[in-house]
C-alpha cells in the first residue's frame, strides 16, 4: 500500500513540472503589460524599467520560470502585482472559506445522495425509483447558478430566513456562518447529489445480481443486513470515483457560486486576477486548485485499492 | 432455388447494426423525450427572428422592468428590451457556441485519439501524457484560463470549450479504437493491403461511432452549461449579446422587484441542457447496452 501512494506521488511529478511549465508560459502570453495595469496609464519609460526589474520581468524566461519554482519550493508565493500584498497571506484568508464551501457541498451531496441511490436500487422499477430518476436528471441538468439564484429568491428575499450573500468568519459567529454558508453549499451540494445518486443507484443494480448477494439472501440474513454488509461496500466502489470527480466540479463551480452569494474565496480572488492582469496570483491559484485536484484524485485511488484488495497489485 | 438479390439484402439490413438501434432508438421513451427537447431547442434557434416578437437589441425605454403583459410575454429588462425576443436569440448563442466547440474537441480529440490506438508505442504514450495535463485542471478552470489568455468573447469561449473536450474526445476514439483495431477484420484489411489512413477511416472510426454519437450528446450539454457559465462571469458573450448566462448575470440585480430577469433565462439554460442530457441518456441506453441498468 505504502509503495502504491508513492509510486502514485512519483507519477504526479512530471505532470506537474508541465503543468507549472504550461501555466508560466500561459500567462505570461496574457495581452497586456502588468506594468501598465500596476503604473496607472500613463507611466514614464524609467518606471516601466523599475517596475520591470523589481518584478524580475526583464530576465529571460526560463530564469524567471526557475526563480518561481525555487521560491516554491520553499514556500514563497510572490507578490500581488496590482495590490502589492503577499499573495500566500491573501490565499491563508481566502482558502479556507473555499475549502469550507467544497466540503459543506460535499457534505451536502453524499448526505442526500447515497440514500436516496440506494432507495431507488431496492425500489427498482417501482414509482419511488422513477421519481427519483426523474428528480436526478433534472438536478443533474440544473446549472448551479441558477439554483443558487432561486434559493436567494425564495429563501433570502422571499422569505428571509438566509443571508442573500456575503461571509461570515466561524470565529466570529459560528451559527451566522452555516447560515452564510447554507445556501451556496445547497446550490452546488444538490447538483452534485443528482450525478452520485445515479452512481449509487447503478452501482447497486450491478451488485444485487452477483452470486454472494443470493448467497448472504438464502442463508437468512434480513435485508438490512444484506445492504450495509454485503451490497454497500461492493456498489461504494464506483461512487467513490464520481464523488472525487464530483469534487473537482465543486471547485469549477465554486467560480459560479462565490460570485452569485459574494463569498470572498480564492474563485473570487482568481476572477479579480484576471481582470487585472495579475498574473502571479493567477499562475499561483491556478497550480494550487490543479495539485489540489490531483491529490484528491490520488486519495481516491488509494480509497478503492483499500476498498477492493483486487486493485492493489501493479 | 436461388434467392433474389434484394431479400438477402433486406436480411443483411435487419441483421446490419444500424437499422436494429435506429429501430431500438424510436422505442426509446427516453431518447424520444429528450430528442423532441433537442429539436424544439434547435428550431427556437433557427426560427427566433421569425418567432421573437421584438428584436433582442430594440430599447423601449418607457418601458423597463415591465413585467410580463401580453406586449412582453417574459417582461421586460433594465433596458426595456423584451425579454422573450432576447431569451429566443440566446437559443441561436448557446446552439452555436455548442456545436462549434464540440467539432473543435470532436475533430481535433478524435483524430488524436485514432492516430494513438492505430499507431501506439510512442505515439500512443506521447498523445496520452498530453491528454492527461489537459484532464488534470478542473474543466471550468482550463477555460477560464484559457479565456484568461484570449481575452474575454464569444468566440474566445467556443475556442476554450473545445479545448476542455480535447481530452475527453481522444479517451474515448482511443478506447473505442483499440478494440477494434485488434479484431480480424482489421488485421484482414491490414494483410490486403490498405493503408493506414484507409483503416482508421473505413474501419476503425464507424465503429467507434457509438460511443461517440453518445460522448458528443452529453458533450453539447456541457457546452451550453459551460457557456453560460462563462458569460454569466464576464468572461464570454459581451453586452449587448443576448447570451442567457449574461442575462441571468444581469438580471440577478433586479430580482427583488423583477425576477423575471434572472428565471426566464435561467429556465432556458435549464431547459436545453434537460433536452441533450435525457437524450444522452436514450441513446447510451439503446448504443452501449451494457450501460444500461
Amino acid at each position: 500500500m505504502l509503495r502504491y501512494i508513492r509510486n502514485r506521488f512519483i507519477a504526479m511529478i512530471p505532470v506537474l513540472v508541465g503543468m507549472s511549465m504550461l501555466v508560466f508560459v500561459t500567462m505570461r502570453l496574457i495581452p497586456g503589460d502588468a506594468a501598465v495595469v500596476f503604473l496607472g496609464t500613463k507611466p514614464t519609460p524609467e518606471a516601466i524599467a523599475a517596475f520591470r526589474e523589481k518584478a524580475g520581468l526583464d530576465k529571460p524566461m526560463y530564469l524567471q520560470y526557475f526563480d518561481w519554482i525555487g521560491r516554491l519550493a520553499k514556500g514563497d508565493l510572490g507578490i500581488s502585482l496590482t495590490t502589492g500584498s503577499d499573495i500566500g497571506t491573501e490565499l491563508a484568508t481566502r482558502l479556507p472559506i473555499t475549502a469550507e464551501l467544497t466540503l459543506l457541498s460535499m457534505l451536502v451531496a453524499v448526505v442526500v445522495a447515497v440514500p436516496l441511490g440506494v432507495i431507488a436500487a431496492i425500489r427498482h422499477n417501482s414509482i419511488v425509483d422513477l421519481g427519483l430518476t426523474s428528480l436526478g436528471m433534472i438536478g443533474l441538468s440544473l446549472p448551479n447558478f441558477w439554483l443558487g439564484t432561486l434559493l436567494v429568491y425564495f429563501f433570502a428575499i422571499k422569505n428571509p430566513w438566509f443571508p442573500p450573500g456575503g461571509y461570515i468568519p466561524f470565529s466570529e459567529d459560528p451559527i451566522g456562518n452555516l447560515k452564510s454558508m447554507a445556501l451556496p453549499a445547497l446550490s452546488l451540494g444538490l447538483v452534485s447529489a443528482s450525478v452520485i445518486m445515479r452512481m449509487t443507484r447503478s452501482s447497486m443494480l450491478e451488485v444485487v445480481r452477483q452470486d454472494y448477494v443470493r448467497t448472504a439472501q438464502a442463508k437468512g440474513l434480513g435485508q438490512r443486513a444484506v445492504i450495509t454488509g454485503h451490497l454497500l461496500k461492493n456498489a461504494l466502489i464506483p461512487v467513490i470515483t464520481v464523488i472525487g470527480m464530483e469534487f473537482g466540479y465543486i471547485f469549477g463551480g465554486a467560480f459560479l457560486v462565490e460570485a452569485v452569494f459574494y463569498l470572498p474565496g480564492i474563485a473570487t480572488y482568481a476572477l479579480l486576477a484576471i481582470n487585472q492582469r495579475d498574473y502571479p496570483v493567477l499562475q499561483t491559484i491556478v497550480l494550487l486548485v490543479t495539485l489540489v485536484f490531483m491529490l484528491i484524485n490520488l486519495l481516491v485511488d488509494v480509497l478503492y485499492t483499500y476498498l477492493d484488495p483486487r486493485l492493489r497489485i501493479g | 432455388m436461388a434467392v433474389s438479390a434484394p431479400s438477402i439484402a433486406r436480411q443483411a439490413r435487419v441483421r446490419g447494426s444500424a437499422p436494429i438501434w435506429v429501430h431500438r432508438l424510436r422505442g426509446n421513451r427516453l431518447a424520444l423525450v429528450g430528442g423532441t427537447i433537442v429539436a424544439i431547442v434547435v428550431l427556437v434557434a433557427l426560427l427566433a427572428p421569425v418567432l421573437a416578437p421584438h428584436s433582442p437589441y430594440e430599447q423601449f425605454t418607457s418601458d423597463q422592468l415591465v413585467g410580463p403583459s401580453p406586449t412582453y410575454p417574459l417582461g421586460t429588462d433594465e433596458f426595456g428590451r423584451d425579454v422573450l425576443s432576447r431569451v429566443l436569440f440566446g437559443a441561436r448563442i448557446s446552439i452555436q457556441v455548442a456545436a462549434i466547440s464540440v467539432s473543435i474537441g470532436l475533430l481535433i480529440g478524435g483524430t488524436f485519439g485514432l492516430l494513438a490506438a492505430y499507431r501506439g508505442g510512442a505515439w500512443d504514450m506521447a498523445i496520452m501524457r498530453v491528454a492527461d495535463v489537459l484532464f488534470a485542471f478542473p474543466s471550468l478552470l482550463l477555460a477560464i484560463a484559457v479565456l484568461a489568455l484570449l481575452g474575454p468573447s464569444l468566440a474566445n469561449v467556443m475556442v476554450a470549450i473545445g479545448i476542455i473536450f480535447i481530452p475527453i474526445f481522444v479517451r474515448v476514439t482511443r478506447a473505442a479504437g483499440l478494440v477494434i483495431v485488434n479484431e480480424q477484420y482489421v488485421e484482414a484489411s491490414r494483410a490486403s493491403g490498405a493503408s493506414g489512413v484507409r483503416i482508421a477511416l473505413r474501419h476503425v472510426l464507424p465503429n467507434t461511432l457509438a460511443p461517440l454519437l453518445v460522448q458528443t450528446t452529453l458533450a453539447i450539454s456541457y457546452a451550453i452549461l459551460a457557456e453560460a457559465s462563462l458569460s454569466f462571469l464576464g468572461l464570454g458573450a459581451q453586452p449587448p449579446e443576448p447570451s442567457w448566462g449574461s442575462m441571468l448575470s444581469s438580471g440577478r440585480g433586479f430580482m427583488t422587484f423583477a425576477p423575471w430577469t434572472a428565471f426566464a433565462p435561467g429556465a432556458a439554460i435549464f431547459i436545453a441542457i434537460l433536452g441533450f442530457n435525457i437524450l444522452g441518456d436514450g441513446l447510451r441506453d439503446v448504443l452501449d447496452p451494457r450501460m444500461k441498468v
